[in-house]
């Protein structure tokens, strides 16, 4: 369900990801990008299966641009799970839900 | 998820892929085909063709067009469309398009013909480190700074004109000579890129005599290097890897044509084509048998 993937803007981000007591997977997206759109009903549907192990968050780049600087993310979109506060992985581009969980290893069981 | 699953993907519109698409229909599989028209370009260039059985001294472009109304007509759809990524699921494959149209299947059938185009030094590592493929997603992110378009096709012109809007310069390296629409900010040079260089972000282009220093470089190619196109398919040099029923070492994925070796001829694309299609067919029955079994 939608309502379960958290929208992180630069006044929540310490809040939300950095003090989380489960690891956080964040998608960070804009408007005009082809395959930020595709992934959305991804990361959807990955905020309900996850729900418990891991949170789903996203950071529009647009209006959060230093947030994107802050993480080095140059490309989109970009996936960064945040374990303890830390970013401890990243992943780019679209992929299908099963590929994801997949690369997402130990975060995605 | 949305969208029909087909029994067959077939990835490539030359006389491999068409071939397979009507051996598989004859077997009452559905199937798509999804080719880059470049990729059939090289039958329909051909003058003449000597050597194929039965039809001397035909045109690759009536060859071609005969090809794909044999196909049609039995029943197989065609889409064209660039192939930018293949997924590997576990009941099922999903190509997406250039045009971000997922299609979905239960096998896949690579006869991409042989694409000559590979990786770059360091492009892989600095990937979302400062390369990108796609200028309208990522170009913001390079706002006043210097970037790259290292083109080796026209549609790279459109990637750079809308750089040349947010960039403060912007250099094309262009890999073809035919005459280029670009905006006037963008420098034009015609080198062939030796690779990418940075090591935690990118720092420049090396073009072997000298080095073009930018932040961002931006690749715009033909078809995407096979290798990356499905991750883990065994290669051989620069060719798919099969066995003698046209199967790959990925369950479910075949390959035929130009893309598994030489020689690069018609009538052995055609009939690599059918093998792969009746393994896929038999490949499903098997799968279909298996299922039943489970109930």
């Amino acid at each position: 369900m939608s309502e379960q993937v958290i929208v992180i803007t630069s006044d929540n981000f310490e809040k939300e990801v950095t003090q989380s007591p489960i690891p956080v997977l964040v998608d960070f997206w804009a408007t005009w990008c082809g395959p930020c759109k595709m992934l959305t009903p991804v990361i959807e549907e990955m905020a309900s299966d996850l729900t418990g192990k891991m949170k789903v968050a996203k950071v529009n780049v647009d209006e959060n641009q230093s947030l994107a600087a802050q993480f080095q993310v140059m490309s989109i979109p970009t996936l960064i799970v945040f374990d303890q506060g830390q970013p401890v992985q990243r992943l780019m581009g679209y992929q299908p839900k099963e590929a994801l969980l997949d690369s997402l290893g130990k975060y995605g069981k | 998820m949305e969208g029909k699953v087909y029994d067959l993907l077939v990835v490539g519109a030359g006389p491999g892929g068409l071939s397979a698409a009507v051996t598989v229909r004859a077997r009452a599989k559905s199937v798509l085909i999804i080719g880059n028209q470049e990729f059939s370009l090289k039958l329909e260039k051909a003058a003449h063709i000597d050597n194929y059985l039965g039809l001397p001294g035909i045109t690759g472009k009536e060859l071609a067009s005969k090809f794909r109304q044999h196909c049609l007509q039995a029943g197989a759809e065609i889409v064209e469309e660039k192939v930018k990524n293949i997924y590997h699921l576990k009941e099922e494959f999903q190509v997406m398009t250039e045009k971000n149209n997922l299609y979905r299947g239960k096998t896949l059938l690579l006869a991409t013909g042989v694409t000559t185009t590979h990786a770059l030094p360091k492009e892989k590592e600095l990937l979302g480190r400062g390369v990108s493929y796609c200028a309208t997603c990522d170009g913001m992110f390079y706002r006043d700074k210097k970037v790259a378009v290292i083109s080796y096709t026209q549609e790279g012109e459109e990637e750079a004109n809308f750089l040349a809007d947010i960039c403060s310069e912007v250099y094309y390296i262009a890999g073809y000579r035919s005459e280029k629409n670009l905006k006037e900010k963008v420098q034009v040079i015609i080198q062939t890129p030796k690779g990418i260089l940075g090591e935690e972000r990118v720092q420049g282009v090396d073009l072997g005599e000298k080095i073009v220093e930018v932040e961002g470089v931006f690749i715009a190619r033909e078809s995407v290097p096979l290798e990356e196109l499905l991750p883990g398919l065994a290669m051989q040099d620069k060719f798919i890897e099969v066995d003698r029923n046209m199967a790959t070492n990925v369950a479910g994925v075949f390959a035929a044509g130009d893309c598994i070796g030489k020689p690069y001829q018609i009538s052995k694309a055609v009939g690599e084509g059918q093998i792969a299609a009746l393994s896929a067919a038999k490949y499903l029955e098997e799968k279909n048998r298996e299922k039943k079994g489970e109930k």
